[in-house]
C-alpha cells in the first residue's frame, strides 16, 4: 500500500451501498410527513422536534425501508375524547372550563364560524395571508426563557399582470416573562445568544444554527415565481386545483380522504387510521388558514372540523396578539402515549382563525418549570384589492 | 403552514443533496437506519428552510449528525453500522465493484476503515466519500478547519497503520476484528 495514496485509495473504494435506491415518491413522502407535523419553522424552534425522538425509534430493520418511518412516527394523532385524561403535556387551561353551562360547545363555535366565513369576499387581486409566529426556547445556559418572533405576509396574485410576493421580518428576541427578564438581567443582560451545536434540548426545540439577536431584522421581500399556491396532504396545488376543491362538506371530506389515502403511512408505528384522522384535521385547518379556497370550501372545512371527535371548547382566551376569541383544543399524540395540547383561537363572529398555540414545559437549570409556547397568529386571511407594501431589501 | 415558494426551493435542495445525505447516513449508521435518518434530516430542512445556507450540504450533514446523535440509541446505531461494515468487505460488495483496484486492496482498505474508531471513520469519509472540502467537513463535525486538518492527519495515519498491519492477511481474506486498533484510541482532539 503506497502511503501517500491512502486518501485516493479510500475514495476509490466508496461502497455501492452508499447510493440510495431510486424512489420517485420519496420527496412527496418527506414533504407530507414534514407538513403533517405542526410547525412554526422559525428561528430554529419548532414543534415537531419537541418529540422525545429517542423513544419513538426502536426500530425493526424492515421499517426503515419505508422511508417515512421516522417522519410519520411523529405524525401527531387526534385522540378520542375518552383518552383526554391521559394528557402528559402540561398546557394551561383557562379557568373558565369546558363544563360550565351556557358556554358554547366546540361544535357550536365551529358551525358559527362556518356561517360567518361564507360571507367573506370570494375574489380580489391578491390572496393575502399575514401571520405572526412566536416561539420560545431557553437561553444556552437554560437559565431563562427567550421569546422570538417573525411576521410574514404572502401575497398571491392570480392575475398574470401582478406579481406574487412573500415578505417577512424577524421581530427580535427578548426574555419571555418578567421572571425571565430578571434572570436575564442577572446574567448580564446579553443581547445575543450563541448556542453550542450539541446542546441538549430534550427535543423541546432545535438548537438555533445562527446566533439569536435582540434586535429586530429588516423587513425583507421575495418575489414568488412558483405557480403553486399551497399544499394539501403533501401534494402541491395550482390555482386551478385550489379553486376546484369541492365546496360542500361531504364531497370535500371525500376529496381530502382520497388525497390522504394516497399517502403511505404504514411503518409509522402508529395506527394508520388515527394518523389519517389527524391529517384530515390539519388539512381542514390549512384550508381555513392558508389556502386560497372559496368561502364555501372554507365554511365546509369548519363544518368537517365540527364533526370530528376530540375537539373541545375551553372558553374565551386572549390570543398572542391580544385579541379575544373562543378557544378550541385538541390533543396530538406525539408518540404512543404522549400527548401535546393544541389550542385554536377562533373568532366565530368573523369566521376567522385568530391563532394556533402549542404549549410545553421544561425544567430550567435552577429547577423552575417554565412554559415553552409556540404560536402562529393570523392577522389577515383572504382576498384583497390592496397592494403589498414592499420593503427595500429584496432577496 | 405551507408557504408558496417553499416547495420549489425544497425540491432543488432535495434533488441536489439527498444522495449525499443518504450516503453519509449509511456510512455513520448503516443502511438499516439510513433512509430514516435522511428523511428526518430533510423534514428538519423543510421546517427550517430559511436557515439553510446557499452551500447546503455541510448544513444538512450537520443536521443528519444531530438526528443520529439525538434520535437513536447508540447501541442500535452501532449494530446497524456493524452490519454495514461487515457487508462492505463481504464478497458481494467487492465483486459488484470490481473496477481498477484489485479486490484484495479494496477489501484491505474497507477492513482497515472498519477497524478504525467511529470518529476517524467519519473524518476520513467526509472528505474521501462525501466529497466535502476540509473547511466544510470541519463545519459538519463542529470544529475549526485547522483542528480538522490535524484530526484528519491522525486518522489517515491510523488508517495507514491499519492497512500495513492487515497487509500480510489481505490476500487470505482474513476478516479484521472490528475492535479498534490500540492506535485508534489516540486522542482525536
Amino acid at each position: 500500500m503506497k502511503k501517500t495514496d491512502v486518501m485516493k485509495s479510500l475514495a476509490a473504494t466508496r461502497p455501492a451501498s452508499l447510493k440510495p435506491a431510486d424512489d420517485p415518491e420519496r420527496l412527496d413522502r418527506i414533504i407530507a410527513a414534514a407538513t403533517a407535523r405542526p410547525s412554526t419553522e422559525v428561528g430554529g424552534t419548532d414543534a415537531p422536534e419537541r418529540v422525545p425522538a429517542r423513544r419513538r425509534r426502536l426500530l425493526s430493520p424492515g421499517r426503515s425501508l419505508l422511508g417515512l418511518a421516522a417522519a410519520a412516527a411523529a405524525v401527531a394523532v387526534i385522540v378520542p375524547a375518552t383518552s383526554s385524561d391521559r394528557t402528559i403535556s402540561v398546557a394551561p387551561r383557562p379557568s373558565t372550563s369546558v363544563s360550565v353551562t351556557g358556554e358554547p360547545t366546540a361544535r357550536q363555535i365551529l358551525l358559527a364560524a362556518a356561517v360567518a366565513v361564507e360571507k367573506a369576499p370570494a375574489s380580489g387581486d391578491y390572496w393575502r395571508t399575514a401571520t405572526v409566529d412566536r416561539w420560545m426556547l431557553t437561553d444556552p445556559t437554560r437559565s431563562y426563557v427567550l421569546e422570538g418572533g417573525r411576521s410574514k405576509e404572502v401575497w398571491l396574485a392570480k392575475r398574470p399582470d401582478l406579481r406574487s410576493w412573500r415578505v417577512w421580518q424577524d421581530l427580535g428576541v427578548k426574555p419571555a416573562t418578567p421572571q425571565d427578564e430578571a434572570a436575564w438581567r442577572d446574567a448580564g443582560a446579553p443581547t445575543s445568544w450563541r448556542y453550542p451545536k450539541d446542546m441538549r434540548t430534550e427535543n423541546l426545540f432545535s438548537v438555533p444554527s445562527k446566533p439569536l439577536e435582540t434586535a429586530a431584522g429588516e423587513r425583507t421581500g421575495e418575489q414568488l415565481h412558483w405557480k403553486m399556491v399551497g399544499e394539501l396532504a403533501g401534494k402541491p396545488l395550482t390555482w386551478e386545483e385550489a379553486s376546484a376543491i369541492p365546496s360542500d362538506p361531504e364531497p370535500l371530506r371525500t376529496y381530502l380522504e382520497e388525497r390522504i389515502g394516497k399517502l403511505d403511512l404504514t411503518g409509522s408505528g402508529m395506527d394508520v387510521e388515527e394518523a389519517k384522522a389527524h391529517i384530515l384535521l390539519r388539512n381542514c385547518v390549512d384550508i381555513i388558514s392558508t389556502l386560497p379556497a372559496s368561502p364555501e370550501t372554507r365554511a365546509s372545512a369548519y363544518r368537517i372540523l365540527a364533526s370530528l371527535p376530540g375537539i373541545r371548547a375551553e372558553g374565551e382566551m386572549t390570543d398572542p396578539l391580544g385579541r379575544r376569541g373562543e378557544t378550541l383544543a385538541y390533543q396530538e399524540e406525539i408518540e404512543p402515549g404522549v400527548f401535546a395540547q393544541v389550542q385554536l383561537v377562533v373568532d366565530p363572529g368573523a369566521g376567522q382563525l385568530l391563532a394556533e398555540v402549542r404549549t410545553n414545559t421544561t425544567k430550567l437549570e435552577n429547577g423552575r418549570r417554565a412554559e415553552l409556547r409556540l404560536s402562529t397568529s393570523f392577522q389577515a386571511i383572504g382576498w384583497t384589492d390592496e397592494r403589498p407594501e414592499l420593503p427595500v431589501k429584496k432577496d | 403552514m405551507i408557504e408558496p415558494g417553499l416547495r420549489d426551493r425544497f425540491t432543488v435542495l432535495y434533488s441536489s443533496c439527498y444522495s449525499s445525505v443518504y450516503a453519509y447516513a449509511v456510512s455513520r449508521a448503516g443502511r438499516q437506519l439510513a433512509e430514516e435518518v435522511a428523511s428526518e434530516t430533510f423534514c428538519v430542512a423543510w421546517r427550517r428552510i430559511d436557515d439553510v445556507p446557499d452551500e447546503a450540504l455541510p448544513w444538512l450533514l450537520g443536521v443528519a449528525r444531530n438526528v443520529l446523535r439525538e434520535s437513536y440509541r447508540a447501541e442500535a446505531r452501532r449494530q446497524s453500522l456493524e452490519n454495514e461494515l461487515a457487508d462492505w468487505s463481504s464478497a458481494t460488495e467487492l465483486t459488484v465493484r470490481d473496477v481498477a483496484e484489485s479486490v484484495t486492496e479494496r477489501a484491505a482498505i474497507l477492513r482497515g476503515l472498519a477497524a478504525l474508531s467511529d470518529e476517524d471513520r467519519e473524518l476520513l469519509t467526509l472528505v474521501a466519500w462525501h466529497g466535502l472540502r476540509a473547511a466544510d467537513a470541519a463545519k459538519v463535525v463542529g470544529c475549526s478547519t485547522a483542528t480538522y486538518f490535524v484530526r484528519l492527519h491522525r486518522a489517515r495515519r491510523r488508517l495507514q497503520r491499519a492497512l500495513a498491519a492487515a497487509e500480510p492477511h489481505a490476500s487470505t481474506g482474513t476478516v479484521f476484528s472490528s475492535r479498534p486498533l490500540p492506535s485508534a484510541k489516540e486522542s482525536t482532539r
